[in-house]
């Protein structure tokens, strides 16, 4: 079973890499779904069995429908977008990089992670319900307060104005 | 069938590393949008990594808002570059400029 942890992960990794080197944006959005699918079957693997399903449902079947959908929309043509920039904020990436290795690198080093045996329960719907609606659910009724405010920001901000109507 | 954390982690910061990489190299919003989705995804691959690990489920419980939050950016940031779009605006986020003072 483990080698799938690492098909899966390799894929993704090589998929992501198609998201920021593509040349057209919807290959770019097709990349990610796939990268997505992937990272969905670690999660399986990784004993978040409902992390995984919600993934492929919410992620990508709402999420990435409508970044593709919006793409295909608006219909931009090619030389508008392709290339990279040409811009001093281009190297600001490599500074970051090594802060984070660094981050990384103490994370890995902290001995308090150790791999407990989960059982069977551990992830499932019951589980993550519990403690969703448990000890966590003010968090949830903030995310819900978040989603509708995002609603509410959508239809104000995609609505025409008074004076541009014909 | 146990990953160790390091090797879970690795991936994550493998996938934060594409997604970083494609934040500063890409110049329109579109693209950069998919690669911020990038890194919540690596973020989520640490959170349930860690829960595994440690045989806690409150990782999941935060994959599951964060989950909820990249909704609510993806719906905002795309309705933003519709109406970029509809007013014949640039996509390219270096030429949106207008409201430097």
């Amino acid at each position: 079973m483990e080698y799938l942890f690492y098909t899966f992960s390799g894929l993704a990794i090589l998929f992501s890499l198609g998201v920021v080197f593509a040349r057209n944006p919807i290959y770019s959005g097709l990349s990610l779904v796939t990268t997505l699918f992937f990272v969905s079957g670690i999660f399986v693997l990784l004993h978040a069995p409902f992390i995984g399903v919600l993934q492929i449902l919410v992620y990508t079947g709402a999420i990435m429908v409508l970044f593709l959908y919006v793409m295909m929309l608006l219909n931009i043509q090619e030389e508008q977008i392709v290339g990279t920039r040409k811009h001093l904020m281009k190297w600001m990436h490599l500074p970051l990089i090594v802060v984070i290795f660094f981050i990384f690198k103490s994370l890995i080093l902290v001995p308090t992670f150790s791999d407990i045996p989960v059982d069977e329960k551990f992830g499932s719907v019951f589980n993550v319900g519990e403690s969703l609606l448990g000890s966590y659910v003010l968090v949830f009724e903030i995310a819900s307060i978040v989603l509708l405010a995002a609603m509410i920001g959508v239809v104000v901000l995609t609505k025409k104005t008074q004076k541009e109507k014909p | 069938m146990i990953v160790p954390l390091d090797h879970v982690l690795l991936v994550s910061f493998a996938l934060f590393l594409i997604g970083l990489v494609g934040l500063f190299l890409r110049k329109d919003a579109l693209t950069i949008f998919l690669c911020v989705e990038l890194l919540l995804n690596a973020a989520n691959v640490a959170f349930v990594g860690v829960a595994r690990s440690i045989g806690d489920v409150t990782g999941h419980v935060v994959v599951l808002i964060v989950i909820a939050v990249a909704a609510a950016e993806a719906a905002i940031g795309l309705s933003i570059v519709i109406r970029l779009h509809q007013n014949k605006k640039p996509l390219e986020v270096q030429k949106l400029n207008e409201l430097k003072g």
